[in-house]
């Protein structure tokens, strides 16, 4: 007590505090209670029913940007990788055979109009032509688009460098080449060591082409069918499907895969 | 939830006046309250008002310095009351762990308390718990008003220990049991806070 704060602490304990408010406290607190008491499980189910939508609305957001990157990718970089996990259940032809014997004969008009697109000779042969030019000069697009784009094949694996060397090879020849004979037995070989590779889908479609240049008409079909029925979603689908009916439209009127 | 319920049974085991105390369990008062609170029985929120809310006012009033501000910290101490429980292991009194609440939620309310009590004094209306009948009143509102100015320039976490220890006359482990930190921290915070009020007034003389 002997200075000044100390004797302003003395007052300032002494001074009596006013609880003339304290009832009226009171019946806040327990009315405010009772509120909370009966808004408790509303609360609850707001929470409930907060997280099912959040978690909903992101699950739908996840599964519609997948959608798109697997579109965007499937447009502009090769296969999806939702498609490539479908890989592993591409029904790939026997294709080592293939490329080492070609079994059937060269039939002339598929080859010769597909390899040069202008006028087409017969009326017979103008559908398949005309679709295998789309398709051949759609994957030529592919090509020089990621030329331009600068979108290198990625490699995946340790065997990474010898799947992309080995597809750049097919590639070359079957767009650089001219060869479908040499592109076959490119695709068929890297289809043969990469069953599961980065570019196993885009090189099935491709050595589809490639027998479509070649004149090997049931090879193409069967290597095509697998697009046209959506077996590998929506790749390549639309053009295997106009390349199937060109060629069931082609002189031998049998039809081996039903277009839904 | 165990620890508590040992707490219980071995209340259950002492007198009722058992007296709490650092380390203490709780009375045997308080244990039957809390126990019915946590069943969901309001009526023991409204007993555990009955008990506590003198002391608690008090101490708002003091800390805040503004009977409104007071009365608002009270109301959200005893509401959230319910839900503190689960915290509450019964190695304290209730009053004890009731300021501790109160010490948590004080930070809102001091800037309100403050904001309050400039605007009232500008028009000069301040308040009063009483009316002014003699100079011995005046004098001691003086002195009230004075501290309550020094104790706004405290920071708040010294102006919560000048207040228990200094003022509610705490003993340093309750007031540090309250603010949740070392007992040391707590004397520290008290001395920094009475040695800044003395240069405070020592400057304003």
């Amino acid at each position: 007590m002997n200075e000044p704060l100390d004797h302003l602490l003395a007052a300032y304990r002494a001074e009596p505090v006013d609880d003339g408010a304290a009832r009226l406290t009171r019946a806040r607190v327990l009315a405010s209670h009772a509120r909370r008491a009966q808004t408790r499980p509303l609360r609850a189910f707001g929470w409930f029913a907060g997280a099912l939508l959040c978690g909903s609305s992101a699950m739908a957001a996840v599964s519609n940007a997948t959608a798109i990157v697997a579109h965007v990718s499937a447009l502009f970089a090769g296969p999806s990788p939702a498609s490539q996990g479908r890989v592993a259940r591409v029904a790939v032809p026997p294709t080592s055979e293939r490329a080492a014997t070609p079994a059937v004969a060269p039939q002339r008009h598929a080859p010769a109009i597909a390899t040069a697109p202008g006028p087409t000779p017969t009326p017979p042969a103008a559908a398949p032509a005309r679709a295998a030019h789309d398709a051949a000069s759609h994957a030529e697009r592919d090509a020089e688009r990621r030329t331009r784009t600068g979108v290198a094949p990625r490699p995946s694996g340790a065997n990474g460098d010898a799947d992309v060397a080995a597809f750049e090879r097919a590639h070359r020849l079957h767009f650089a080449g001219g060869e479908a004979r040499a592109a076959i037995a490119a695709w068929s070989s890297y289809l043969a060591r990469f069953p599961r590779g980065r570019f196993t889908l885009e090189a099935g479609y491709n050595l589809a082409m490639a027998y479509v240049r070649e004149g090997d008409v049931d090879a193409a079909r069967s290597a095509l069918q697998p697009f046209a029925t959506g077996e590998h979603g929506g790749y390549r689908r639309r053009e295997a499907r106009a390349l199937l009916n060109a060629l069931r439209k082609d002189g031998s009127g049998r039809s081996q895969v039903s277009v839904r | 939830m165990s620890r508590l319920l040992h707490s219980f049974e071995a209340v259950d085991a002492l007198a009722p006046e058992a007296v709490a105390g650092p380390g203490a369990v709780l009375p045997h008062a308080d244990a039957g309250h809390t126990a019915r609170l946590r069943a969901g029985e309001s009526a023991a929120l409204g007993e555990i008002y009955d008990l506590h809310h003198g002391d608690l006012r008090r101490f708002a009033v003091r800390l805040l310095g503004d009977g409104v501000a007071a009365e608002d910290l009270v109301h959200d101490v005893f509401l959230a009351l319910p839900r503190a429980l689960r915290g509450f292991r019964g190695d304290c009194t209730l009053r004890t762990f009731l300021m501790s609440v109160a010490v948590n939620h004080a930070r809102k309310y001091v800037r309100a308390a403050g904001r309050r009590r400039n605007a009232l004094a500008r028009y000069a209306e301040l308040p009063t718990a009483r009316p002014l009948t003699a100079d011995v009143d005046a004098e001691r509102r003086q002195a009230v008003e004075t501290l309550r100015i020094g104790l706004e320039r405290l920071p708040l976490q010294q102006r919560i220990a000048f207040v228990l220890c200094e003022v509610e006359q705490h003993s340093a482990a309750e007031a540090a049991r309250i603010m949740d930190v070392p007992e040391a921290t707590a004397r520290t915070r008290a001395f920094h806070a009475r040695r800044k009020l003395r240069q405070w007034l020592e400057e304003r003389a």
